[in-house]
Parts: C-alpha cells; structure tokens; sequence
C-alpha cells in the first residue's frame, strides 16, 4: 500500500486496505493533527485533503487512497492556508480545539477553490464541520478576513 | 421541556445557589482532561525553566515565567486566564509569560470550591477557585525577587517596584530582570503573608487577551487525551449494553479472535471489550463480537420511566433540599402572591467531539 502523504511517499506494509485513512494517518503514521469524532463522515474533525480536495479520513478505506496525495493539518501549506491559519488565530477562534483541523482543512479547500466566497458558500462549504464549543461565528469571521487578507 | 404551574397568588424563585450547584454535579459531570500538550503551549521560545518557586510558578533564567496549571482546558480559556492572574500579581510582561499543564498531585491544586480532596476540573471553577491562591503564590515569588534584588544592589526593598517582569529602582533608574534574579530569589525566604497588588496596581486583570492555546491547535500540534501514545500501548474497542446497569451473559468471539492484532476479547463493567495493536483492529474485531445480556430492570427504561422514578423519589419523606436563600416559611406566609413552578430536564449528553477516552499503564498489578 502506498500513498504520498504530506508531500513524501509512504509505503504501510500489509496494511489491511478497508482501514480508514484516519487511521492509518494517526495510528501507523503518527499524525496526530487529524481528529477522531465521530467515525461515520458526520462532523468532519477528520478531514484531510486528497488531491487537494477535503474529505472525511474517517470513512475513506486506504484502499481508495492508494497511489494518491494526502495532506493532513501538520503540513499544510501555501498563500491560502498561511491567511487562514493567521485569521484562525488572530481571530482567537479555536476554545476546545479539537474541531478545528478540520475546520481549517475545509475553509482552506474552499478559499483555494472560492477566494470571495458568499456568506452562503462559506455557509454551505462549513456546514459539515461541527463546533461543539460553537465558535461559528469566530470561523465565519476569520474566513472572511483570510479572504479579504488574500485579495490584497 | 419546562413546565411552569401556577396553583395561587405567590411567586417563587429558587435559583440554585452557585455552591449548590458545584455540589450538585457529581463527581463525572463536567470533568475536563481535554488538552494536554505536553511542553509551554505558546510556540515561540523556550520553557519557563526548572526555577519553580511554588506549585504555580516558575521563573527561568531566560526571563520566561511558566505558569503551572494543574486544571484542564476545555476550551472555556482557564490556561490563559491563569496564567493572567499569574502575570498580574507577579509584574511580568505578558509577551513573556508561557504556561503548562501538571498532572502532579500537590494538596495545592485542590479546588477549594469543589470536593475536597479532589484534584478535577469541574463547573467553571478554575478561575475562581484558583483565583486567591494563584494571587497568593505570584505575591510571595514578588516579594522574594524584591528581597533579592534590593541585596544585590544594595537598596531598601521598599524602594524598589515591580513591572514589566523586572525589580526597579525608581530613583536611580537600575533594574535587575526577573531572569537575573530567579536564583537568588528562589534562595530567600518564603513569606508567610505577602502583601496583594490593590486593584488598580492589576492592570492585566479584566483585559481580554489572545488566547495562547490557540496557536498549537490551529497547526495541530495540540495534543488531546486520545493522541497519547506509549511504547507497546494496546488500545481497546469498547461497546456498552443498551441499558444502564447492563452486565454481560455470554460472549460469542469465535470469528474475532482469530482476527490480526487481537490481545483479548473480554466482557467489562456494562459491555464487551476488544483489545489490539491498533485501534481499528479492535473496532473491526468488536463489529464481529456477539454478546448476550442478561435481564436487567433497565432494559425497559424511558425518558417516561426515569421521570416516574425521580418523582416518586422527590416524593418520598426526608427529600433533601438543594439550595434555600433566606427564610422560605416567612416568605411565603407574608407574600401577597405566591406562584408554584416546577423545571424539569430531559437527559442531555455534552456530546463534546471529542470520543471519551482513557490511557492506564499498567505494571504488574499497579495500575
């Protein structure tokens, strides 16, 4: 089995191909970034990009990601994810914190895809990210100023 | 859902006192281990060093100021509050403060305002509960770093003043750095009753400040109950009965046990156990246990059957009263209007994100 996996090839010897992707990043490779919530695709602390797209590594099996490039919170990189990260901060947005891989992964994937987003695409985009702490407003706002950050 | 009564003319309120209430939780109820990182959360710089002067401060050599936080984050920003008071009555300038995380047991780190004897994160009491002794421990530090500062350049304490995490000598304009002065002053002696910053001597206290746990969780590096790993660690995949009180009658793991990575397959308190090298062994395994439950009086509880029983409980004689505020009888005698509510609360789960999760090592028989 062999995936890249923030930029370096990795190869999980015998690794049993419907282990979710979760696990395999947390528990095989480490990575601890990457959050455990619900295991059924429902809150989205899991999610990773893969090829550059957000998905749920809850409910991805390694064998659907085999050959392709993950990459997880620890490493995520570029113009986009730096404003992001910034605004997250400066915004003070994370209190419990455990959602917030998540969250930055998909406002990421959005502001690469949508750098002006709408209220209703940040809306539609985040929807599937829960806060239990229930920081949305704080996520809404910091979007908005890593996209304002970006247009500059 | 809330239901009001009104049977006459007079007006009740019993809000429950904040002490009722923090007696009234229990002991499992708002219990927070959520963030555990295990060095100083704020990203830049070095740790605090080994100078601790209490069991809530240390002061390095390098000017840094550590405070020791022996109560959990759940988010509510207790880590950096504390390390505010901290700051506060200690003088140190806030871009110079870090904070961290002790699970040590010191009698220290019992909350006055909850159990006794308990050390537990519980009721949004962090701040409060440790609000004078925290004060307290940064006073006495002060005073040490005055105490040896005024030797060191031979001048009279009470001369000297405390700010921006240096001891100056206003007259002369010389000051020593707390860095400067952690060793010396860890040699004085404690004082028994150091004397509290008055209020406006408090600047720090009332400011919202930045978070600082909020860089380590925005690039991942925070680390969780659940992210603690140890050499050799097994970990266990656990499913309860549907009823409270459940207790296991047989265990069908024929197919389970022959499956990879599995340690042991066993019944617990209220449910079955997988235990494997790897969490998602253990889940795989569980999906393939089939367990039986014995008869229990709880497998028919209900939303209805539970508030049956906590009525008839309410109903019997010698109920305790919760919380009562001034005298009840007079009141409503004397009240020209008198209104009967009563509350009621569906069972809520906090349903935080994240799983409950629990590490033990385990030693021959010491746990």
């Amino acid at each position: 089995m062999k995936l890249t996996v923030n930029g370096q090839e990795r190869v999980l010897e015998g690794a049993d191909p419907d282990m979710p992707l979760l696990w395999a990043i947390r528990d095989l490779l480490g990575l601890k970034g990457t959050k455990f919530g619900c295991g059924r695709a429902l809150c989205g602390a899991c999610t990773v990009h893969l090829d550059g797209q957000p998905v749920r590594s809850c409910s991805t099996s390694l064998a659907d990601v085999e050959g392709r490039r993950v990459t997880t919170i620890e490493a995520i990189s570029g113009p986009v994810a730096e404003a992001v990260k910034s605004a997250w901060i400066k915004n003070n947005v994370p209190q419990c914190g455990y959602c917030q891989s998540g969250q930055i992964m998909t406002a990421v994937a959005l502001l690469e895809s949508i750098p002006k987003p709408s209220g209703d695409e940040v809306n539609s985009a985040m929807s599937g990210n829960i806060c239990r702490c229930g920081t949305y407003p704080r996520i809404r706002a910091a979007i908005a100023d890593a996209s304002k950050h970006l247009g500059q | 859902m809330n239901t009001v009564e009104t049977n006459s003319g007079r007006e009740i309120f019993a809000g429950p006192s904040r002490r009722g209430f923090l007696e009234g939780i229990g002991t499992t109820a708002f219990l927070l281990a959520f963030h555990l990182p295990v060095g100083p959360a704020r990203a830049a710089g070095s740790p605090g060093g080994s100078g601790q002067f209490n069991a809530f401060l240390a002061i390095g050599e390098d000017d840094l100021v550590t405070a020791i936080i022996a109560q959990a984050e759940g988010g509510q920003g207790n880590s950096t509050g504390m390390t505010q008071i901290i700051a506060a009555e200690l003088g140190a300038a806030w871009p110079r403060m870090r904070y961290r995380f002790t699970t040590e047991r010191r009698p220290e780190y019992i909350n006055p305002m909850l159990y006794e004897g308990l050390v537990l994160t519980a009721g949004s009491s962090s701040i409060p509960g440790f609000y004078d002794a925290m004060r307290r421990a940064a006073a006495a530090t002060r005073e040490m770093l005055v105490a040896a500062a005024a030797k060191k350049m031979r001048v009279n304490p009470g001369d000297l003043s405390v700010s921006e995490s240096k001891v100056t000598h206003a007259r002369s304009g010389r000051y020593l750095t707390f860095g400067q002065l952690a060793a010396a002053a860890a040699r004085e002696a404690v004082p028994a009753e150091p004397r509290l910053r008055a209020r406006e001597e408090l600047p720090l206290i009332g400011q919202p400040l930045d978070r600082l746990d909020a860089a380590p969780k925005v690039d991942g590096s925070a680390r969780f109950g659940l992210d603690l790993e140890a050499p050799g660690m097994l970990y266990a995949a656990v499913r309860h009965g549907r009823a409270y009180g459940s207790t296991v009658a047989a265990i069908d793991d024929a197919k389970a046990k022959t499956m990879p990575g599995i340690r042991l397959i066993m019944a617990v308190p209220q449910g079955v156990a997988v235990v494997a090298d790897q969490y998602w062994q253990a889940v795989k395994a569980l999906a393939e246990v089939q367990e039986t439950y014995a008869s229990h009086p709880n497998n028919d509880a209900s939303s209805a059957t539970v508030k049956a029983a906590l009525r008839r409980g309410l109903e019997q004689p010698g109920t305790p009263t919760v919380g009562s505020h001034g005298d009840v009888a007079a009141g409503m005698k004397s009240a020209a209007k008198m209104l009967e509510a009563e509350f009621s609360m569906p069972f809520l789960s906090h349903a935080c994100m994240e799983p409950v999760s629990c590490t033990a090592r385990v030693d021959g028989n010491q746990v």
